[in-house]
């Protein structure tokens, strides 16, 4: 049974939210500020948590920044619909995924699924125990790590999925419906900049080609490509 | 440059111009009549004198026939030499102003070493006036005229002493007159054109100049407007203050006027985002009431009271914003009627006592029979709803068990009501900001009743009664909220 952490300060809707994935078989705790969501969020209980952005006191962003501070947890936002400041600002800290405000608990729950399996669904896949090596960079999706050059990489879950999914078809473009759908567990979105958000905070964590290139190019249309050398 | 640039340039222009005429053809007119006055005086002059004093003995040694030969040899300066018959010499005209003006003179002048009329007898008998007009004078410049006069008598002595024509001298000047005499009068187009020519070249620099300064603030507000239009209500007249004149004001006014806009519609767009983000709430609840009621059927009755009751919660938020934006759009007063203020907040009060029952809340309420026959002139409804959000703000922020106070008092003119609570309060900075739409201190949860609205409802009708509303903080913890109401003196 999965661990949820619920961080909103409406009492009343987080209370319904609890019921509901109590329901689908989650164990969902809820705490109504930040300041205490960011402490619950690193006791490394949870599997995940649900933040939501706009809160008093201690903001969701910067409860969201707290969190990444200590820990990898997967993370999906709450945001208001149409706020896409907020949306850019809470991918680019780290938040895996975002669902807007006015949602339905069903929507809710198939995103909170979708990110569960993406980050606990390498150890049973028959790719075998060898290490994923395209250049520099080399991965191992069973124990979840990465390293470049033989240093290793701090990645959010999201991150590495999706790095996941572009060495597997390294020197090979991939579109960003693609992406989303292996990386992600959902279809994109239409304009939707998750992907690519996801990917230039990739490019800046891991390092570049021999002639200065990020390893991670843009193909126009195409989406996107990991350079093999 | 604009039109309005041409517009200024060209009035300008045109007043300097008809300015530069106007007095330079007083002055010219001036000139000539004093001219004219001039050329009917009899000169008197040194020279005259001289020539005069030529001509009569000419006249006397050669007769008439040696004076008009002499007289025709002249160039200028040529004596007038008029008979008994008022006929001339020469068959010039004669004024007669001038002549009788002459004929005055010969009575005054006689007797003098060098009259300058003199009435002279030829050889051949006839006599003659002799004497010289003024404007023969001023016909060329004075050192011409002497010589002139050199000339004449140095040709015509001889010519006196004996017969016989000498023309190689008498013809002809002597060869270094021109050389030596003065400019010669092709040169006089040009020197009136220099400073004609230099007063049209100022007269367009400056009106240039003035129209420039002219147009150029008000090119400089036109770009403001069009720049306001286009949404862009930055400050631009801040830095020219310089001029100090009625269209640096105009450019302040307008600055001031964009800030006034500016905050309208940051206040506007704030209060869209806040109405927007408010109503979500009551949706996201209702939205997971009705995933809870699909989930588990057999609840269902339990999620329809929450749909009813948020779609409750979300029909009063929009009343309220309609209340609110009615009150700000200045609506009321329609139909105002003496209001009994002690006996609007005793019921409003009665029935929030009823209400905070349920958490063990005290409502105290002071001096209202004091106040019983004091009366406020208004609309019974709005005033009845702010009181009430006021007393309802400080029953939801008070804690469990404790006691609201209620305080009417009457200061010259003015009708107090006071609410106080013992509640966390709000930080000091933020007093005022409490009577803002959607307003929430940082310190309170967020509860899922009251949206924000309430104060900013009781503000709005409470100065649009005419009176004050304002926050302090309690000693010893808790809000103070008083209203100030104008009270109807009774007639």
């Amino acid at each position: 049974m999965s661990k949820v952490l619920l961080i909103d300060d409406d009492v009343e809707l987080v209370g319904m939210f609890q019921e509901y994935l109590t329901q689908e078989g989650f164990d969902a705790r809820a705490v109504h500020d930040g300041e205490s969501g960011a402490a619950e969020a690193l006791t490394g209980l949870y599997a995940i948590a649900i933040l939501d952005v706009m809160m008093p006191r201690m903001n969701g962003l910067e409860t969201l920044r707290r969190i990444r501070a200590g820990s990898n947890l997967p993370i999906l936002m709450l945001t208001a619909r149409g706020d896409d400041t907020d949306r850019i600002v809470g991918l680019e800290l780290g938040a895996d995924d975002y669902v807007t405000k006015p949602c339905t608990p069903r929507e809710l729950t198939a995103r909170i699924r979708a990110i569960l399996r993406r980050a606990q669904a390498a150890p049973h896949d028959a790719s075998g125990l060898a290490p994923l090596t395209v250049g520099q960079l080399t991965m191992w999706p069973e124990q979840r790590r990465v390293s470049w050059a033989g240093a290793h990489l701090e990645l959010t879950s999201t991150e590495f999925n999706l790095l996941e999914v572009l060495v597997r078809h390294a020197g090979k473009p991939v579109s960003k419906n693609q992406l989303s759908e292996l990386g992600l567990g959902r279809p994109m979105a239409r304009f939707d900049r998750n992907i690519d958000v996801h990917l230039s905070s990739l490019r800046r964590k891991l390092g570049s080609l021999a002639d200065g290139r990020s390893c991670l190019q843009t193909v126009y249309r195409l989406g996107y490509q990991l350079i093999k050398e | 440059m604009g039109r309005l640039f041409w517009k200024f340039f060209l009035c300008i222009m045109l007043a300097q111009v008809t300015a530069t005429i106007g007095i330079g053809g007083t002055f010219w007119l001036k000139n000539r009549a004093a001219q004219q006055e001039r050329a009917l005086d009899i000169d008197t002059s040194p020279p005259a004198q001289m020539i005069i004093e030529a001509a009569s003995a000419t006249l006397e040694a050669g007769g008439s026939q040696a004076l008009r030969q002499f007289l025709s040899k002249l160039e200028r300066m040529r004596v007038f030499a008029v008979d008994a018959k008022g006929q001339e010499l020469m068959g010039r005209t004669v004024h007669a102003t001038m002549l009788a003006k002459a004929r005055a003179m010969l009575g005054q002048g006689e007797g003098q070493a060098h009259p300058v009329v003199r009435d002279a007898a030829g050889s051949d008998g006839k006599r003659y006036l002799l004497f010289l007009p003024s404007s023969e004078r001023f016909r060329n410049a004075e050192a011409g005229a002497a010589r002139d006069t050199l000339n004449a008598v140095a040709m015509s002595g001889p010519r006196a002493m004996g017969p016989g024509p000498q023309p190689h001298e008498a013809g002809a000047p002597p060869r270094g007159e021109f050389s030596r005499g003065p400019p010669p009068r092709m040169d006089t187009p040009y020197r009136t054109f220099i400073p004609l020519g230099a007063a049209i070249a100022a007269s367009l620099l400056f009106s240039f100049l003035l129209a420039w300064y002219f147009a150029r603030p008000i090119r400089d507000l036109r770009q403001a407007f069009e720049a306001a239009s286009q949404g862009n209500l930055a400050p631009r007249f801040q830095a020219n203050g310089k001029r100090g004149d009625e269209l640096t004001d105009l450019g302040r006014d307008f600055d001031r006027m964009t800030g006034r806009l500016r905050n309208l519609m940051d206040s506007q767009t704030r209060l869209l985002h806040d109405v927007s983000h408010e109503l979500r709430s009551p949706l996201a609840r209702l939205q997971a009431a009705i995933g809870l009621a699909h989930q588990q059927p057999e609840k269902m009755a339990a999620s329809m009271q929450r749909i009813e009751r948020e779609s409750e919660r979300m029909d009063k938020l929009i009343g309220e914003l309609l209340t609110l934006s009615r009150l700000e759009a200045g609506a009321g007063h329609t139909h105002s009627e003496d209001v009994g203020i002690a006996d609007l907040v005793h019921d409003i009060v009665d029935d929030a006592r009823y209400e905070a029952r349920a958490r063990q809340l005290d409502i105290a309420l002071a001096g209202d029979a004091a106040m019983a026959d004091a009366s406020v002139t208004g609309q019974p409804e709005l005033l009845a709803r702010a009181v009430e959000n006021v007393v309802r703000n400080a029953i939801k922020h008070s804690p469990d068990g404790g006691t609201v106070e209620v305080d009417l008092s009457r200061q010259t003119g003015w009708l107090r009501i006071a609410v106080l609570d013992r509640g966390p309060g709000v930080a000091s900075a933020d007093l005022a900001r409490i009577f803002e739409p959607f307003f929430r201190a940082s310190n309170t949860q967020h509860s899922t009743d009251g949206h924000g609205l309430g104060l900013a409802i009781a503000q709005h009708v409470i100065s649009a009664h005419g009176g004050r509303i304002g926050a302090s903080l309690r000693s010893g913890g808790g809000l103070c909220v008083e209203m100030l109401l104008p009270v109807k003196t009774p007639s």
